[in-house]
């Protein structure tokens, strides 16, 4: 059951990466994203999953958090589905290196369209992420919705 | 924090509050794949290979719910539109930047540092 909902044909019909020509509703309908990104095609980010490792791996799979993880890349639309995976790397494996093997697996990013990612990821043409050393408040976010 | 409210004072962190807005939808994915499969805070001591099919499988099968369910949309707060945002950022943003990236020349670097300036001056601009 495990190996029929990760392979292809349930895997690859339900998880993809969106249509290039379409800009997601949630940023065509949202006056603070429109038409500012406008190329952005979903977000991404690593996630640490709990991983039970042989004893003979268990340092390349201990993570900096300090548990024995496989560290995950996904992708998501903004509507929450999510549009790719790469599984398995090692828990001490970084975001970067893990997204850097997934350009060559299978995540396929259009010309013009990038991806909006957090500040633990380096700025490229691909992935947009936030201004680093800038300080910003919770109080002022909920201001800034009014606008 | 502090309870004084600000506006954002410069592109830049106009830019950062946005950007999160929209970025935050990667943390509540994880969240809501967190909460409804409950075997991805376990560590099933599988072999690795299947250890690594268990959150590939559960990302299809969540995506086949959205599709099907489609009435959970509000239960993923969806319908506010801006769930959470702003707030500094995560301790895990500190670790792992590769500053120099591999395979990614200066005139890359500069390319990408004017689209993120442009955007955000648009921003500024229409603010």
């Amino acid at each position: 059951m495990l190996f029929i909902l990760s392979s292809p044909p349930f895997y690859t019909q339900y998880v993809h990466l969106p249509d290039r020509n379409k800009t997601h509703a949630r940023i065509r309908e949202n006056p603070r994203f429109w038409p500012f990104f406008k190329d952005a095609i979903g977000t991404l980010d690593g996630s640490h999953i709990q991983a039970a490792p042989g004893a003979l791996k268990h340092g390349t799979y201990w993570n900096h958090k300090g548990f024995t993880s496989q560290n995950c890349l996904f992708s998501c639309n903004f509507d929450l589905f999510f549009t790719y995976a790469l599984t398995g790397w090692e828990g001490s494996a970084t975001d970067t290196h893990i997204y850097q093997d997934a350009r060559t697996k299978g995540l396929h990013i259009p010309p013009g369209k990038y991806f909006l990612a957090d500040a633990g990821f380096p700025l490229r043409a691909e992935l947009l992420v936030p201004y680093r050393n800038i300080w910003y408040h919770l109080a002022e976010w909920r201001r800034a919705q009014l606008r | 924090m502090c309870n004084q409210v600000y506006r954002p004072a410069n592109k830049e962190e106009l830019f950062n509050l946005r950007h999160s807005s929209a970025q935050n939808a990667i943390e509540r994915i994880f969240s809501v794949l967190k909460r409804r499969f409950r075997i991805l805070l376990l560590a099933p001591e599988f072999d690795l290979d299947t250890q690594a099919c268990i959150p590939s499988a559960l990302c299809a099968l969540h995506n086949f719910i959205r599709t099907h369910n489609p009435t959970e949309g509000p239960i993923l707060g969806l319908n506010d539109g801006s769930a959470g945002g702003g707030g500094v950022m995560d301790e895990d943003n500190h670790i792992g930047v590769d500053e120099v990236a591999e395979g990614n020349s200066a005139g890359d670097q500069d390319e990408a540092h004017a689209m993120r300036d442009n955007i955000a001056q648009a921003m500024w601009d229409d603010y």
